[in-house]
């Protein structure tokens, strides 16, 4: 077993860490909060100049031949510095899928466009009922004179507002397997029938609500088979679990960080608090935490990295990252003190991302019943 | 990994061992806590791999040993905890009563995990060596 990464690796983490704590300074995070796009276009175009849109894209498509590991180095750089953005929503959830289920034409039209930045994707994937499992899937698509009609609403939809295209998953059959009736489309988001509401959330992370309302599909907007979409969609619901402790893993290690130079700093009863055990045993608690989840977290990207079955590792390390950075919060805040609960402080940043990324692809509950699942239970 | 095998056994006896006509191992507790073990003896064994890497690699890392003690330690009490609760009024039996359920392994662990958690240096004392290696802070004792 190796636990080192390649140098190129290495290099895309140093040149990550740089660019996005030069380019994403907290200030501009809070702005970003209060913005209506949410995100910072000067920012998402240089991000698309050092080729990390196309990072994992075959080079005919503009890409860099890249792996999944490599885009797990990234999002956790990504989640140490909290970038707002629709880069998870654009490559994880729909760049990747596109790339592994697209016809050559799908393939042609979006990844060069990806690479460029100048297409924005979001995964219109989940419904009022909040559910990742199939039954969830309620959004009817209804074949007619060559065409499908959408109608229903989409609710948790990662950056739909500002998405150029949705890939959207629908009901297209009520067969006696549920498994055997979803069918994916690539939907242009300024389509005729298409409305959004942003959604006020604790991680002021842009999740839309999207309503379809006799919105016209051409038959060649499908991705993958006719109702044969959720074989898809677990497998972005894998890599998007994963990819998702990624960035919490990074958000963990910088609430670390935080909180251990605050405690050699801060000076109480003349020494500093991190001389006391009762607050270095906390810090090595979070400590402990991180490095155990980064190691789930590797070890399932490794397993996809090889193109092998991860189902167990996947919802391992989710169930544990998910309460591991809530945990890690938790316990910073405490090591700061009634600093660390005011407004303008970091530490709030981070706290209210770990509530939303836990909620993002299951929580640890549903994850742990697939690892029970998965042991054979 | 001694506790690999004592959790396999644990989920075998949730298939096989029933409670209120139903086996435990359809109860959502049962399920949930399950898991829970085995992912911490997953984290454990990755960790215990990095250790041996950093050592193949000629990494000094008193860090990485004290975590590793640790982490192993938390995760044989969850497990002698949840493995005793999942035996219930069976799990207080010694290995050699005819009524024991396999073969008093979790009895024996729930004996010893405090045991072997005090050995080498308590998780106080790792606690202390990782504040000081693995965090740059200045001793607390």
């Amino acid at each position: 077993m190796d636990f080192s990464f390649t140098e190129e690796q290495e290099m895309l983490r140093t040149l990550a860490r740089d660019f996005l704590s030069k380019e994403c300074p907290k200030a501009r995070i809070r702005e970003l909060e209060e913005s209506d796009e949410g995100y910072d276009p000067e920012t998402w175009k240089k991000m698309a100049e050092l080729g990390w849109m196309g990072l994992v894209f075959p080079e005919e498509y503009g890409g860099s031949e890249g792996e999944f590991m490599d885009l797990i180095v990234l999002l956790e750089e990504m989640g140490y510095n909290i970038l707002p953005g629709p880069f998870f929503s654009t490559v994880i959830l729909c760049g990747l899928p596109i790339r592994d289920f697209g016809t050559e034409q799908q393939k042609k039209e979006f990844a060069p466009k990806i690479a460029k930045g100048e297409m924005i994707m979001a995964l219109a994937l989940t419904e009022p009922d909040a559910r990742y499992d199939v039954s969830g899937i309620k959004l009817q698509a209804v074949s007619k004179n060559g065409n499908y009609i959408l109608n229903g609403t989409k609710l948790f939809v990662h950056d739909a507002h500002v998405a150029n295209y949705l890939l959207v998953a629908t009901r297209t059959s009520e067969g006696k397997n549920p498994e055997e009736g979803v069918t994916l489309f690539l939907v242009n988001a300024k389509s005729p029938g298409i409305s959004y509401t942003v959604l006020k959330t604790i991680a002021s992370d842009n999740q839309c609500e999207v309503t379809f309302n006799g919105v016209k599909i051409p038959r060649t907007g499908m991705l993958g088979k006719l109702n044969q979409g959720w074989k898809i969609i677990e497998r972005v619901l894998e890599r998007a679990a994963v990819a998702e402790c990624a960035l919490m893993v990074g958000g963990s290690q910088a609430v670390l960080d935080m909180s251990n130079s605050y405690a050699k700093e801060r000076v109480q009863f003349g020494r500093p608090i991190g001389s006391f055990q009762v607050i270095q045993h906390k810090l090595v608690d979070m400590m402990t935490s991180v490095d155990g989840t980064r190691n789930l977290t590797y070890e399932a990207a490794w397993k996809i990295n090889g193109g092998l079955p991860c189902a167990l590792e996947a919802s391992m390390a989710k169930a544990r990252v998910n309460e591991a950075y809530q945990r890690v919060c938790i316990d910073g805040m405490i090591v700061h003190a009634t600093i660390g609960f005011t407004w303008d402080h970091d530490m709030g940043l981070y706290f209210r991302r770990a509530k939303a990324a836990e909620i993002a692809f299951g929580d640890a509950d549903f994850h742990r019943e697939r690892v029970a699942q998965e042991l054979g239970l | 990994m001694g506790i690999k095998r004592i959790l396999d056994e644990l989920i075998n006896y949730a298939k096989e061992e029933k409670k209120d006509n139903k086996p435990l191992a359809k109860d959502p507790l049962i399920r949930q806590k399950l898991a829970n073990i085995a992912i911490e003896i997953e984290i454990a064994k990755l960790l215990n791999y990095r250790l041996a890497w950093e050592i193949d690699n000629n990494i000094l890392s008193p860090n990485t040993a004290s975590e590793v003690k640790l982490i192993t330690d938390e995760m044989m009490e969850h497990t002698a905890i949840t493995g005793m609760q999942m035996l219930g009024p069976y799990s207080q039996l010694k290995q050699d009563s005819k009524w024991t359920k396999l073969r008093g392994s979790v009895e024996s662990l729930y004996l010893m995990f405090l045991g072997l958690r005090n050995a080498m240096g308590t998780d106080e004392v790792q606690k202390n060596i990782m504040a000081q290696f693995g965090l740059g802070l200045p001793r607390g004792y």
